[in-house]
């Protein structure tokens, strides 16, 4: 089975657009899970992908990218477009979600609208989870997604934030005893 | 959770990753059941978003909208070209041409600046030399007397500096010397240029100089008699005035007999 890296190698080469295609099949939903977890809102979500993947089309033949420091780039991406969508929201008045490693983006509001489709749609078990993901802070949020959802290593995720390995380690470990509390909090 | 908890998620992540189940990772730390149950539970659960997909119709057009996006973002940049205003097209080579000017002439001025100190066998002395030729080209009859002098003083003390050196000094460059101080000395009595006593002063200079190099290296200066070559120093003067009928005594000989 070709990896993404042969895509991106063959795409490089040839410009044929169905090599980006694939590219495009392979990373496309864990960049829309990416902001669909930091927003709960589809159509958001949506048009941020579409973003994402704009700039990846223009700039990709530019960069000597391998697989791995593909999907950094493209998190690293994802993640700028996210802070600078928050940044115009305010500047336009919207109610402030601030956004920064140490601020939550989604709101109570957003969460209740969005929990009860996202309880039907990921069948789980205790529903209390979304509740207590949104307690985080918006980096323990990105970190516990790319650690579990995506299923990334403590050194890849470091390498998108720009942080060491142990402070990333740290903040899974942090972010699921918080979770871990507040679900125990709801039950009790 | 503390630390020795981490390390042995990490333990369990690592077992898990080559192929154990979560029990057999349980069994061997079954002193942490509680700790590790409950961080792969939530783990587990999290994991569930990756059901979470975007719309279908979003999946199945938006790649092609996002190629035509691109195509329109792409065409202006490539069709427009930046606007360049004529005045500017016409400014920005003239000021690189001045830039160009001033700085050759201020590197020119520096050099000659730095040649002036230079001495024979040095890089710059020929920009020296080629310098005062270039004043006698431009001056006018009535300075060029002053400058003939002024050129023989700097080959004076030229020749005094690499006599007095301790190092062994070309004795070429010496000779040239002494050739040019004959020749400058000429031109100089050409515009009368100096007076009785100063001549005195400039000849024992002259002479001291070529007896110390007749002395240092068993020769004397210049192309010799023979050859045509014209001696203006006191011997030559001597000389001159020999021929000419003259007193035919003097401070001669290197100016040894000055006093007699």
């Amino acid at each position: 089975m070709s990896s993404i890296e042969d895509y991106i190698s063959k795409y490089k080469k040839t410009g044929d657009r169905k090599w980006f295609a694939l590219i495009y099949e392979q990373t496309m939903p864990r960049i829309y899970r990416y902001f669909y977890f930091k927003t709960m809102q589809k159509e958001l979500s949506e048009d941020l992908t579409s973003e994402v993947f704009l700039r990846v089309y223009i700039n990709l033949k530019n960069t000597s990218l391998d697989g791995k420091a593909f999907i950094s780039w493209i998190y690293r991406i994802a993640h700028n477009l996210l802070v600078d969508h928050f940044r115009k929201e305010n500047k336009a008045g919207q109610p402030a979600r601030e956004f920064s490693d140490n601020t939550r983006v989604s709101d109570e509001e957003v969460l209740k609208q969005e929990s009860s489709y996202l309880k039907k749609e990921l069948d789980l078990q205790r529903p209390e989870l979304l509740s207590a993901i949104d307690t985080l802070t918006g980096l323990q949020k990105d970190v516990i997604m790319l650690r579990f959802v995506e299923d990334m290593d403590y050194t890849a995720i470091a390498g998108i934030f720009g942080k060491n390995r142990g402070t990333i380690r740290g903040i899974v470990f942090r972010a699921v005893e918080k979770i871990r509390k507040e679900m125990n909090r709801s039950d009790g | 959770m503390d630390r020795k908890t981490q390390r042995i998620i990490d333990r369990c992540h690592k077992l898990l990753e080559n192929g154990f189940s979560l029990d057999e990772c349980l069994e061997r730390f079954s002193s942490f059941d509680r700790e590790i149950k409950d961080y792969f539970s939530i783990a587990e659960d999290i994991k569930k978003l990756k059901k979470l997909s975007p719309s279908k119709e979003f999946t199945k057009n938006s790649l092609e909208s996002i190629i035509s996006r691109a195509g329109s973002r792409d065409a202006p940049e490539k069709i427009a070209p930046a606007e360049v205003s004529p005045r500017r097209l016409i400014l920005r080579p003239a000021m690189i041409f001045m830039a160009f000017i001033v700085i050759s002439v201020f590197s020119f001025a520096g050099t000659l600046f730095a040649s002036q100190e230079s001495m024979p066998g040095e890089t710059l002395y020929p920009l020296k030399r080629s310098f005062e030729q270039f004043q006698l080209n431009i001056y006018p009859e009535s300075l060029k007397g002053g400058l003939h002098l002024r050129f023989l003083g700097n080959r004076i003390q030229e020749a005094e500096i690499l006599l007095a050196a301790e190092n062994d000094i070309d004795p070429s460059l010496i000779d040239e010397l002494i050739v040019e101080m004959d020749r400058q000395y000429w031109s100089c009595s050409q515009y009368d240029c100096m007076d009785a006593v100063h001549e005195d002063d400039i000849l024992d200079s002259i002479d001291s100089i070529k007896n110390r190099y007749r002395s240092r290296y068993g020769k004397e200066a210049g192309p010799d008699s023979s050859t045509g070559h014209y001696d203006m120093g006191r011997n030559g003067k001597e000389k001159d005035s020999l021929n000419g009928g003259g007193t035919g005594q003097g401070k001669g000989n290197g100016g040894q007999g000055g006093g007699n």
